[in-house]
């Protein structure tokens, strides 16, 4: 399942890893839309089209994309700021 | 209203499977551009000179003459351990043998070509050691996001003589589900994989003596019996002969099968004889996944429902659309292959630029994407009137969602073909008589330099700057 936890003051993570495209986006976009304004997100995914996609889609929606990190075979961190 | 696709997922859950993280187009296939064909070309210099060959990449193996045995072998990933050369030996019996492949990888070593090889190279290098000459000729690489569920099979046929027979083609493709919101054992799944199985060949013309050798996995013996009853139902429907090949048996949902057909005719691939002036004719709209991923993501998030009723459409519409598209890809392409094989050389007559189809393909995962593999395959310029879609608001706003990267993707999709102007109006006469709906789609404006120039409006369906950079956008 998809786990969603605060993990630091303003800090979130999404676990995302399993699902395949569209999902991960649109897990993002939801997980996006509970956060403050200045509020950090990781997303965790191991689907590669969604490290393209994700950063696209948020950035689209007026969020910036710190980070695009490879953290191990075939895991992504994708860390996003909320605006 | 989504009680009745929640109580589904419910089953689908209680199967150990998770609907969600089943792929229904853009994700079930490993990237061909960044991983497959780095790998495959790193494969064939390292395999220069031993008896396996990777042939070019076509989307159907076709060998001259007629295939009578098909031996399914199925290999671990990562090591060569399960390789036995002396079983591919005997399976040969002196023969050459031809092969079609396909490869389940667990999604994390799908990210670059260094890490697939990990996982593939073993097994070709192994079989290259055989003294048996081995011409793979079709590969199909999907993934999974499960590492338990890896696994390579082949399906290797010793070649008969030719003697002018005709030719025979072959393809494989497999998928995880067409529609999650359905059953896995309702009938459109199977349909849906088994026709998207043989569209590549059909795509050929080719539409006799069909035969199958179905890939088929589920998790309980009760599914897994009523996808063969539905197979077995389905090959009836089509008169297709089913062949007995063993079965992965490992991982969650996987349907689809080795298709074989065999043709009296030459395959349209004539790829050196397309001429500036001809036309691009598709036998009916495309993008089939969109209105499928879009249903399935306003049920994960509503909130995309408020975002469609912003758009004017409502969700009782995308759902529409979305059995629509269902009943689209599970109906084979059988009426357009007996169409293109009208229209083609009997196999020892010479190609007639005036009397017969070029070129054909068939719009898949990359969608209108296959034009330009198109002008890469006969090296043209050709230039696109229009961007034909089943559903074009629906794919417009799945674009804009970033809910489908490319929403002009199909599955079991439609064919585009070059065709000579002057046969233009028969062929069409002849699809809409045959139920489908054609039209003109396009034309080759010169040779020389691969280009297709397209209206702009593309950019309303393409997200995915990869694939939309390949176009000329006027």
């Amino acid at each position: 399942m998809v786990k969603f936890i605060k993990i630091d003051e303003g800090k979130y993570l999404l676990d995302v890893r399993g699902y395949t495209c569209p999902y991960p986006v649109i897990y993002t976009r939801k997980a996006l839309t509970k956060l403050s304004s200045g509020n950090t997100l990781e997303v965790l995914t191991d689907n590669p089209p969604s490290c393209e996609n994700i950063p696209r889609a948020v950035k689209e929606d007026g969020h910036e994309v710190l980070s695009v990190e490879n953290i191990g075979r075939g895991v992504w961190r994708i860390t996003i700021v909320k605006r | 209203m989504f009680e009745e696709v929640l109580e589904r997922i419910k089953y689908y859950k209680e199967l150990g499977l998770n609907p969600l993280a089943l792929a229904t187009g853009c994700a079930v296939k490993v990237d061909l551009l960044r991983v497959v064909y780095p790998s495959i070309k790193f494969l064939r210099e390292e395999l220069k000179g031993l008896n396996l060959l990777i042939a070019p990449r076509e989307d159907a193996l076709v060998i001259p003459g007629s295939i009578n045995e098909v031996c399914r072998r199925i290999y671990s990933l990562g090591s060569d351990k399960d390789v036995s050369l002396e079983d591919i030996e005997s399976l040969s019996r002196g023969r050459d043998l031809y092969a079609v492949t396909v490869v389940q990888v667990f999604q994390r070593y799908a990210d670059s070509p260094e890490a697939f090889l990990e996982k593939i190279a073993p097994i070709y290098k192994a079989l290259a050691q055989s003294r048996v000459p081995i011409t793979i000729g079709k590969g199909h690489s999907i993934l999974t996001p499960f590492p338990e569920d890896e696994f390579i099979l082949f399906d290797f046929m010793p070649h008969s003589s030719g003697k002018g027979e005709g030719i025979t083609a072959v393809n494989n493709d497999t998928i995880h589900i067409i529609d999650p919101s359905q059953e896995p054992g309702d009938m459109k799944q199977i349909s849906g994989a088994i026709s998207n199985s043989f569209n590549d060949i059909f795509v050929l013309g080719v539409h006799k003596k069909l035969r199958m050798i179905p890939v088929l996995n589920a998790p309980t013996e009760e599914l897994l019996e009523k996808l063969w009853r539905n197979a077995k139902l389905f090959a009836k429907q089509y008169n297709i002969e089913i062949i007995d090949g063993m079965q992965p048996k490992r991982g969650r949902l996987l349907m689809g099968a080795t298709a074989i057909g065999h043709s009296d005719k030459k395959p349209p691939m004539f790829e050196d004889r397309v001429k500036p002036g001809m036309k691009l004719v598709i036998t009916r709209p495309m993008g089939e996944l969109a209105p499928i991923n879009l249903y399935l993501s306003s049920i994960i998030d509503e909130s995309i429902v408020k975002e469609l009723e912003i758009h004017g459409i409502s969700f009782e519409e995308v759902e529409k659309a979305k059995n629509r598209a269902v009943e689209y890809i599970s109906k084979p392409n059988i009426e357009a292959a007996m169409a293109i094989y009208k229209y083609l050389p009997d196999i020892f007559e010479e190609f007639k630029e005036d009397e017969h189809i070029v070129v054909t393909t068939d719009v898949t995962g990359p969608g209108v994407f296959v034009v330009k593999e198109l002008a890469e395959r006969t090296n043209t310029k050709i230039r696109l009137y229009g961007i034909p879609l089943l559903f074009p608001e629906i794919s417009r706003i799945a674009t804009k969602l970033y809910i489908i990267p490319n929403s002009t993707s199909g599955t079991n999709g439609p064919f585009i073909m070059i065709v000579p102007d002057n046969i233009v109006n028969d062929l069409i006469r002849e699809l809409k008589s045959r139920g489908l709906e054609p039209s003109v789609i396009g034309e080759v404006i010169g040779k020389g330099e691969p280009e297709v120039i397209a209206p702009k409006k593309l950019k309303e369906y393409i997200a995915d700057q990869k694939i939309l950079s390949q176009f000329k956008l006027e």
